[in-house]
């Protein structure tokens, strides 16, 4: 009975699309999450009747054969970079991108993350750091006395220093942009690791390219729109229940015959 | 006498088959730029006696189910919906193929490719590249990319004389032997996305009326198979 796991090839994938949903909705408030969205792909099929095979040697062939479906795969789940609202947080070191752009972050192994979290901190050490203590690439010190920091949209970090009227340039953030950035790996802690199929980054000047200007204060929400979110919850778990019911009608199926004498 | 239980069993086994092709619809209820299809049954007549010929069942899938699904606006700036009667042109291993899922992106080499990295093919059928980026792509309904105001390209738009003839192969592609014709009226469009044309509906009342039709048949054996026995007691009791 090939229908029973057709349908349980339907209710997989729409378990994958209801976990998938979970994971929006609880990262609703992340900073710079971006919401994921699952791709289904029909699976293989088996040829009963070939189309297209001869039916005599006169050259007639079979116009519509049997071909059957084997169900449903899941064949990607990816993000969509779409811009998230901007939050006002009144705090200095918030920062977010308004463009395609990401943040470079140097990671402890030495290889460069790239996230859209723009929440920093100053380390122990004065450095510019994210909200798990890695610095941002190229470091950017903050020294010890300055009492005002200010970041403009293309990135420059000025500091002003106590009694003094001049601000002074203490370094200029870059972004990175990538051709895919879908085929970027996430790894978790709102970070996103380099593959081949984002293609390499290109490091570039806030504001310029399609990076998009730094703005200083902000913070980027997610894009989960929680009202989509809650309509593909009621699309999905009514496919699911459609499928159980195939594997049911399956079962009744299979029950008639076992009453066979 | 035994023809009655071949002849309901090539029914119930063309059923069953059926359940298969409504599980696999079913499945893929969500499954974007999907097309069903259903089966059609036909008779293949046999000779039993001179006078007399029976018909057995045999199933057949015919054309898939052509009809468009509902479009889905996504906002996606790779995400195409493309009109009734045309198909994207893809390049596999295997030669080029035709899907309704536009549901693209950019590979590392600037191309435009499916979720499973095969390129999409312009009319020339040559792979699609977009080196400006998708911030400023604009498509117009018959298939042209342009970045900027720069035609960049134009979607191979594939129609079909034969759509019956497409083979599934699985993962939203279809191969022919036919040499497609261009799709002068599908329109495409961008930032839409084709759901799967699977009506939830539909299906539900086909799934009941194969699983009743199942029983029927089932029933049919059954009350043969009570004939039978009375015929043997008969005629044991006329020996008697």
């Amino acid at each position: 009975m090939r229908a029973l796991n057709i349908a349980a090839t339907g209710m997989m994938a729409q378990q994958l699309y209801v976990e998938t949903i979970s994971n929006n909705i609880a990262n609703m408030t992340t900073t710079g999450y971006k919401r994921r969205r699952p791709e289904f792909q029909d699976l293989l099929y088996q040829n009963q009747r070939r189309i297209g095979a001869q039916t005599s040697d006169v050259g007639t062939m079979v116009p519509a054969g049997v071909q059957l479906g084997l169900g449903v795969k899941p064949a990607a789940v990816y993000r969509v970079h779409e811009q998230g609202d901007l939050q006002n947080t009144e705090n200095r070191l918030d920062l977010a991108i308004q463009g395609q752009g990401f943040f470079v972050i140097e990671m402890p192994d030495g290889q460069n993350g790239y996230t859209r979290s723009g929440q920093f901190q100053i380390s122990p050490d004065g450095l510019l750091v994210n909200a798990d203590g890695y610095p941002l690439a190229p470091a950017i010190e903050i020294p010890e006395d300055a009492v005002e920091v200010s970041i403009n949209q293309s990135g420059v970090v000025e500091v002003k220093f106590k009694g003094e009227v001049d601000t002074v340039e203490v370094g200029r953030i870059e972004l990175a942009t990538f051709v895919n950035p879908v085929g970027l790996e996430a790894i978790g802690n709102n970070m996103l690791l380099e593959t081949t199929a984002s293609g390499p980054a290109t490091i570039a000047a806030p504001g310029t390219e399609n990076a998009g200007p730094v703005l200083q204060a902000f913070l980027e929400s997610s894009n989960v729109d929680p009202v989509t979110e809650m309509t593909m919850l009621i699309t999905a778990q009514r496919a699911y229940d459609l499928n159980s019911k195939v594997i049911k009608a399956g079962d009744e199926m299979m029950a008639t015959v076992t009453q066979l004498r | 006498m035994e023809n009655t239980g071949y002849v309901a069993l090539s029914r119930q086994l063309a059923l069953q088959n059926r359940l298969a092709v409504l599980a696999h619809n079913i499945a893929n209820a969500e499954t974007t730029g999907f097309l069903g299809d259903d089966m059609t049954f036909q008779q293949v007549l046999s000779r039993a006696e001179p006078s007399r010929s029976i018909a057995f069942v045999q199933d057949l899938t015919p054309e898939p189910d052509l009809s468009e699904g509902e479009l889905r606006m996504t906002g996606g700036p790779l995400d195409f919906a493309i009109g009734r009667d045309g198909m994207f042109a893809v390049q596999t291993e295997g030669g080029v193929r035709y899907t309704r899922a536009g549901h693209f992106r950019l590979d590392q080499d600037d191309r435009l490719v499916t979720f499973d990295g095969d390129p999409v093919l312009d009319v020339d059928e040559q792979p699609i590249r977009l080196p400006g980026g998708v911030d400023a792509l604009e498509v117009a309904t018959d298939g042209t990319l342009s970045v900027e105001g720069e035609v960049v390209g134009q979607f191979r738009r594939a129609s079909f004389e034969e759509p019956e003839r497409l083979e599934r192969e699985g993962a939203m592609l279809f191969r022919t032997d036919e040499a497609p014709g261009v799709a002068a009226g599908a329109e495409v469009h961008q930032g839409a996305l084709e759901a799967s044309n699977v009506e939830p509906i539909l299906a539900m009342t086909r799934l009941m009326e194969t699983n009743r039709a199942f029983q029927k048949t089932q029933k049919l054996i059954e009350t043969q198979h009570q004939m039978t026995r009375k015929a043997v007691e008969r005629l044991l009791d006329v020996r008697g």
